[in-house]
C-alpha cells in the first residue's frame, strides 16, 4: 500500500505540535524509568557480590572475591547447586522426550480435539506455581509416596514442558513441509524423514526450549517449596532460607554467578537461533 | 482407519498422558482435598464443606482476597504504564537499539527471582540506595521504611513482572501494518492522535495478553511478597504457605489454593470477555 498524494494540508505535519512533544517526552521518561527498573537490581546484585563490607550495603567500599571464595567453600551451597543441576538436567531430558514429539504432531497433523490437547499441553504456563506445588504435594501424599528427587523431577516437568512444546512448535511452523514430502516421494521411511529432514531443522527450536526449561527449572522456588525432599534442598530453597532470616552476603555471589551462566546459555541459544528466534510468537 | 487414527495420536499420547496424570488429577484432588477433614494426618470425615464454609464466611479471608486483588490490579496497572512505553520504544527504534532494549527486558528473566528480590532489598533498605539518594536530594530528612511495607512489595513485584507485559506488547505492536499509521499521518493526524486512535486500539490483543498474564502472576506471587513483606505479609499466597508449612493444616491450604486458582481464572475470563465486548474492531471480518 502506497499512500502518495497529500490528502491533508502539508503544513500541519511540518509544524511541531506541542502535544506531540509532550507525549514524546512523557513516553521517553516512562520508557527510560521502565528500562532502568529492569536492569538496576541485577546490576546492584553483581556489584555487591564484589564488595568488601561485612554487611550488605551500597555503595560498595572496595573490591574483593571474598564472597565467591566463601561460596565455593560452603558445602551447603555447593550441594544445593548440585541437587538443582541434576534435577534440572533430568527435567529437561524428560521434557524433551515427551514434548518434542507432541509439538511435531500438533503442527503437522489435523484431528478433532486438537485445540483441547494444545490447551492442555500449554496450560501450565498460565497456572500459578504455588498452586501446582500444593496440588503435587497433595497428589504424592494421597498415593502414599515420600518426597524424593525423582518426584521433584516429575513436578518440574509439569511446568517446564510447555516451554519446550511451545518453542518447538514455533520452529516447526517455519519448516517447509514440501521437503518432507519430497523425501517421502524419494522413498524415505517415516523415521528417516524425521532423522534427516525434520530433526536438523528443528534442532534450534529444541535447544531454545531446553535452555529455557533448564533456566526455569533451576530457578524454581514455588513448586520446589512443596515437592522437594526435606534433606535434599535445591539451590533456590537454600537461598530462600538464607535470605529469609538474615541477609547473608554470600547470596549476592551465588546470584551473580547464576546470572552469568544464564546469560551465556541464552547468548549461545541466540547465536544458534538468530535474533528473530528470540521473540515468542503470540 | 482406526489404526491410522492411533498412529496419528501416538506422538501426543505420552505428553498428554503425563499432564493428565501429573496435573489434571492433582488439581482435581486439590479441589476435593478441601472437602476432607483431616486430624493428625488421619482423614476423619470424608465430605465436609466446613473448610470452604469457614474460609468463605471469614471476614479476614474476604479482606485477604480483596487486598490481594487490589495489589495485583495496581501492579498490573504499573506494568502497563511502564511496559507500554518500553515496547513502543522498542518497535520505533533501529535494530542496534532494539538489541539493547531486548537485552534489558530479558535480563531480569535471567536473574533468578530471588536474586532480584535481593537487589531490591539492597536498594530499598533503610541504608539503601533509594533512601540515600532521597536524603542527598533533600526530599527526605530521615530514611523512609520501604522494606516490609506494601510500597516496597509493589515496586519489586512490578519489576519482576514487567518482562511478561513487555514481550506480548512488542509482538502485538510489531504486527501493526505500517500503512495504517502512515495513512493516519497523511490524513493530518498528529502523532498523539495516531497513537491513541490507531496504535493503541490495534495493540489490544497484546494488552489483553500482557494484562491477563501479569494479573495472574501478581495475584499469586509468592517470592517477593514473603521476602520483601515478611512472613506475615497479608496476601493469599503467603497465608496459604503458612497454612501448609507452619499450621500443617492441609485441607485449609488446599482449599485456599483452590480458591486462589478459581478466583484468578474467573477474573481473567471476565476480563477477556469485557475486552472482546469493548473492542469489536479486533474481531470483525475474521
Amino acid at each position: 500500500m502506497d499512500a502518495h498524494g497529500p490528502l491533508a494540508p502539508r503544513g500541519r505535519q511540518r509544524t511541531i505540535v506541542w502535544i506531540d512533544l509532550l507525549g514524546a517526552v512523557l513516553l521517553g521518561v516512562l520508557a527510560t524509568t521502565g528500562i532502568a527498573c529492569l536492569v538496576v537490581p541485577t546490576l546492584i546484585v553483581v556489584i555487591t557480590s564484589f564488595d568488601t563490607q561485612e554487611f550488605i550495603g551500597f555503595p560498595p567500599r572496595g573490591f574483593s572475591l571474598e564472597r565467591y571464595r566463601e561460596m565455593f567453600q560452603s558445602s551447603v551451597i555447593l550441594r544445593a547447586a548440585q541437587i538443582s543441576a541434576v534435577t534440572s538436567a533430568f527435567t529437561v531430558t524428560l521434557g524433551v522426550a515427551l514434548g518434542v514429539p507432541a509439538a511435531i504432531a500438533l503442527v503437522r497433523r489435523e484431528f478433532r480435539g486438537k485445540a483441547l490437547v494444545t490447551a492442555l499441553l500449554l496450560s501450565p504456563i498460565m497456572l500459578p506455581g504455588i498452586v501446582i506445588g500444593v496440588a503435587m504435594l497433595v497428589f504424592y501424599s494421597a498415593l502414599g509416596l515420600r518426597l524424593s528427587l525423582p518426584l521433584l523431577v516429575l513436578s518440574h516437568v509439569v511446568f517446564t514442558m510447555p516451554f519446550i512444546v511451545r518453542l518447538s512448535m514455533a520452529r516447526m511452523e517455519r519448516i517447509d513441509r514440501q521437503l518432507e514430502d519430497a523425501a517421502r516421494n524419494l522413498g524415505a521411511r517415516e523415521w528417516q524423514v524425521f532423522r534427516h529432514v525434520v530433526l536438523p531443522q528443528l534442532r534450534p527450536g529444541i535447544a531454545a526450549g531446553a535452555a529455557f526449561a533448564f533456566l526455569v527449572s533451576f530457578d524454581n522456588l514455588s513448586v520446589s517449596l512443596f515437592t522437594a525432599p526435606v534433606r535434599q534442598r535445591p539451590l533456590p530453597i537454600e537461598l530462600f532460607y538464607l535470605m529469609r532470616f538474615d541477609l547473608d552476603p554470600v547470596v549476592a555471589a551465588v546470584a551473580a554467578l547464576q546470572f552469568l551462566i544464564a546469560l551465556c546459555l541464552l547468548l549461545f541459544v541466540a547465536r544458534k537461533l538468530g535474533p528473530s528466534g528470540f521473540m515468542p510468537d503470540a | 482407519m482406526k489404526r491410522d487414527r492411533l498412529r496419528l495420536m501416538l506422538p501426543l499420547l505420552p505428553a498428554s498422558g503425563f499432564l493428565t496424570l501429573f496435573l489434571v488429577v492433582p488439581l482435581l484432588l486439590l479441589f476435593s482435598f478441601g472437602f476432607l477433614q483431616i486430624e493428625r494426618g488421619e482423614v476423619t470425615s470424608v465430605v465436609t464443606g466446613a473448610t470452604y464454609r469457614d474460609i468463605l464466611g471469614d471476614p479476614f479471608y474476604r479482606y485477604l482476597f480483596g487486598r490481594t486483588f487490589l495489589i495485583a490490579v495496581s501492579v498490573t496497572g504499573l506494568c502497563l504504564l511502564f511496559g507500554y512505553p518500553v515496547a513502543y520504544l522498542y518497535v520505533s527504534m533501529r535494530s542496534r537499539w532494539r538489541v539493547l532494549i531486548l537485552t534489558s527486558v530479558f535480563a531480569p528473566l535471567l536473574t533468578s527471582a530471588l536474586a532480584r528480590t535481593f537487589g531490591w532489598m539492597v536498594i530499598l533498605g533503610n541504608q539503601g540506595v533509594l533512601n540515600k539518594t532521597l536524603i542527598w536530594l533533600g526530599v527526605l530528612d530521615q530514611p523512609m521504611q520501604f522494606l516490609f511495607t506494601l510500597t516496597g512489595v509493589m515496586i519489586a513485584m512490578t519489576q519482576v513482572l514487567l518482562p511478561f507485559m513487555v514481550v506480548p506488547l512488542i509482538t502485538s505492536l510489531q504486527s501493526i501494518p505500517h500503512a495504517l499509521t502512515e495513512v493516519a499521518a497523511n490524513l493530518g493526524a498528529t502523532h498523539c492522535q495516531t497513537f491513541w486512535r490507531v496504535t493503541v486500539p490495534q495493540s489490544v490483543p497484546g494488552i489483553a495478553a500482557g494484562v491477563s498474564l501479569v494479573f495472574v502472576l501478581a495475584f499469586t506471587e509468592f517470592t517477593v511478597s514473603v521476602l520483601m513483606g515478611g512472613g506475615t505479609f497479608a496476601v493469599v499466597s503467603v497465608n496459604m504457605f503458612e497454612a501448609m508449612t507452619t499450621l500443617l493444616d492441609w485441607s485449609r491450604g488446599a482449599a485456599i489454593a483452590s480458591l486462589l486458582l478459581m478466583s484468578s481464572a474467573t477474573v481473567v475470563t471476565l476480563f477477556n470477555l469485557l475486552v472482546r465486548r469493548l473492542t469489536p474492531w479486533m474481531h470483525t471480518g475474521r
